[in-house]
């Protein structure tokens, strides 16, 4: 590593997830390979091919914030998960807001969307009504999101949202790895988030991406994937700054690759190029091995093209070493909550690390023959120091995170 | 630190297809005149469209725009024009993308969620990909034939000079060798609603691309703004004014900017308010002023700057001079 660019940890980290809110009900659900599909209630699914989804149930209450709870009321479901998960990683890192800037780095797919259909479906209506219209378009952009997580916990900085697509989340915390790794600033507070949307969900529904049986992952029948929801954000900080304060560290980053798979706007390559190369780019930066992963946490959504191309990049990549590399994907469990996946995946790999376990994706007795790798299936303990994550979206967005274990 | 020069803008406009376009409307004055869109219910809203080019492009008839939706054609053409190509190169181009857009493919959007409204059973496969933020910025790549890191920054009319921020940082870092920063809208009858209630000009669509790189050319990007934020903390007057003591620190002769500007407000210098003449093309409009500014460079004034004044999110501004 260059001797000018800063090491980065994670000095703090919040998610909430359809397993649940907080870090310690999450770390249970992922220890165990609970699941958390259900029924879709967030609308009328009745005319879809698919009504199954994994679905957040919100505290009643709100977080603790300098938001005004009128204002808190305003924000739209996502927002609301993005405000749990952000204060639960800032009172984590025990920062302080002070004049310092803090940029905020976040990455989703959808922004505000339900508050979007709302209003489209005003417009719609007879009259073309405009009461509460002027609301929707402010709080559908996720800019105010991000201002709102500014303006509940008391900071100012940049902000900047990555939309790129299911790898929004992953690309997001590597942005702002970079920002803090380059020495533009001391921390930054990056992470994804999504909520279910009616539009979205039948749009997947609609490229008959939606698995009418629930998510299997890597499976020889997998028949899609199952629509998720949440949000995470990480405290990201220079290790100096964190070891000056004296902080808990959860990990550090060791690594970021990002890579455009150009074959087709929503089919990845069959081989994984692109995935292939983000996973040799953040190992690279880390001056790692694929040998020495101990648990790669895969995009893994359980549809056909993308779990086999990314069956077969793992073992271009991995090469002989794939045989002992441990992989699941934790979409077997809360589904694939998209912009706010890689950002999920980036905390359960962190929590892995921290408790040297491995995150289980269920049973799955008849496995793509394309994984020459071995799945974690069931709970188990596993003594490593390093953990890959990767991210791969529509429109071949491509991300992979590489974490270490805490110092 | 390692300078960042520009090597190639373009833009597509109200006013037109080209960056000549958009100089000359803007030097002689020439407004774009204002279109009628139709609200579900029949109500009427001006917007400035662009018109369809005639003759079609050709690289409108390559397999990944031929279903794309308009703000993809847009944001394709002004990089392509940066290039100075008006086709896809003949050789693949390792660069970086950064596209940025505040409403996005909304076109199709209202589209798709029209279908899933009446019968989400039969809403259009077709539709769905298009509408996602960086279909259009996955089609730039493609065309350029580029497996390069490609980022959509979703912001206000700032957004595209975050855009050109991240860029210089990649060219710094050395993680692309070159960089084409976009930004690009499309009007639909949704944007068009909005911009009616919220925006105190007409909705404009088009977009404008800069290219970037480390290698030396006669016009160099000096400098870009830090953000200042729209908070509840902070006055949007005392938001434009620091912005534009930064940029006045820096050695930008921009004092007539120093009254307050409407949100949503994208100056060049040199064009001024290209907002009020173009109309809100969201983030568009940041970028068709950067690119009248380095198009002013390249005329032969010795700097320009650009300032944008976020509807909802930040003020910022940049520098470009003549090396």
């Amino acid at each position: 590593m260059p001797p000018n660019y800063r090491r980065v940890v994670v000095t703090g980290a919040g998610i909430i997830t359809p397993l649940g809110t907080g870090w310690l009900c999450n770390q249970d659900g992922f220890r165990n390979g609970k699941q958390a599909f259900g029924s879709v209630s967030l609308f009328d699914a009745s005319r879809q091919r698919t009504r199954i989804a994994a679905e957040v149930v919100l505290p009643t209450i709100p977080p603790v914030s300098r938001l005004p709870i009128r204002e808190f009321n305003r924000i739209d479901r996502a927002g609301k998960m993005l405000l749990w998960a952000a204060i639960e990683a800032w009172q984590q890192s025990g920062w302080v807001a002070t004049e310092e800037e803090i940029p905020i780095v976040l990455g989703t797919t959808s922004g505000g969307m339900t508050f979007g259909q709302d209003f489209y479906r005003q417009a719609f209506g007879p009259g073309g009504s405009t009461r509460l219209q002027s609301t929707r378009i402010t709080h559908y952009q996720p800019q105010r999101q991000a201002l709102d997580v500014m303006d509940a916990i008391g900071f100012s900085g940049p902000v900047s949202i990555i939309a790129n697509a299911c790898a929004s989340g992953a690309n997001a915390i590597g942005h702002a790895f970079e920002l803090v790794r380059s020495g533009q600033y001391t921390r930054a507070l990056s992470g994804g988030y999504d909520g279910i949307s009616q539009l979205v969900y039948a749009g997947f529904d609609s490229l008959l991406a939606l698995s009418p049986t629930g998510a299997r992952p890597f499976h020889l029948r997998r028949d899609g994937l199952t629509l998720g929801e949440g949000a995470a954000v990480l405290c990201l900080e220079e290790l100096d700054s964190a070891l000056h304060r004296g902080s808990k560290i959860h990990g550090e980053i060791l690594g970021y690759g990002s890579a455009t798979d150009i074959s087709h706007l929503t089919q990845p390559h069959p081989d994984g190029d692109a995935a292939l190369a983000t996973m040799q780019a953040a190992c690279k930066m880390a001056r790692v091995e694929p040998g020495e992963i101990g648990y790669l946490n895969a995009h893994g959504t359980g549809t056909l093209l993308n779990d086999s191309s990314e069956a077969r990049a793992i073992a271009r990549w991995a090469g002989d070493d794939a045989k002992n590399l441990q992989v699941s994907s934790t979409k077997a469990g809360i589904g694939h909550s998209l912009g706010a996946a890689g950002a999920i995946e980036a905390v359960v790999c962190l929590m892995a690390l921290a408790g040297q376990w491995l995150p289980p994706q269920g049973p799955t007795d008849d496995v793509d023959p394309n994984c020459n790798f071995p799945l974690v299936v069931r709970p188990q303990a596993h003594e490593f120091n390093l953990a890959l994550s990767n991210s791969f979206g529509f429109g071949g967005a491509n991300a992979s995170l590489l974490f270490g274990k805490r110092i | 630190m390692t300078p960042i020069y520009v090597h190639g803008w373009g833009a597509v406009s109200p006013v037109g297809w080209g960056i000549a376009s958009l100089v000359s409307s803007l030097t002689q004055v020439q407004r774009p005149a204002l279109t009628q869109i139709q609200r579900p219910d029949g109500f009427q809203i001006p917007v400035h469209k662009v018109a369809t080019r005639n003759p079609r492009s050709s690289f409108l008839a390559l397999p990944r725009l031929r279903r794309a939706s308009p703000i993809s054609h847009y944001i394709v053409a002004s990089a392509l024009e940066a290039f100075g190509l008006t086709d896809r190169p003949a050789e693949s181009k390792r660069v970086g993308v950064i596209c940025s857009v505040m409403g996005g493919s909304v076109v199709y959007s209202e589209k798709f969620y029209s279908e899933v409204l009446t019968e989400p059973r039969t809403a259009s496969p077709l539709l769905f990909p298009e509408t996602v933020y960086n279909a259009p910025a996955s089609h730039l790549s493609s065309i350029l034939g580029s497996t390069e890191r490609n980022y959509t920054f979703v912001a206000d009319q700032t957004g595209f000079l975050d855009g050109l921020a991240t860029a210089a940082t990649w060219l710094k870092h050395g993680i692309v060798e070159s960089c084409v920063v976009s930004g690009g809208e499309e009007v639909g009858w949704a944007t068009a609603e909005a911009g009616r209630l919220l925006s105190p000009f007409p909705i404009a669509e088009g977009a404008g691309s800069l290219l970037l790189s480390a290698q030396p050319s006669p016009i160099r990007l000096k400098m870009i703004t830090r953000s200042h934020p729209c908070l509840r903390s902070k006055s949007r007057g005392d938001v434009w004014r620091d912005m534009v003591n930064e940029l006045l620190d820096a050695g930008a002769p921009v004092s007539d900017w120093l009254p307050q500007q409407k949100s949503g407000s994208c100056l060049s210098e040199g064009s001024g308010n290209l907002t009020a003449f173009l109309g809100d093309g969201l983030a568009a409009g940041a970028a068709w002023a950067a690119a009248a500014a380095v198009a002013s460079v390249a005329r032969g004034m010795n700097s320009a700057a650009v300032g944008v004044f976020g509807s909802n999110l930040q003020a910022k501004g940049a520098i470009f001079v003549r090396d």
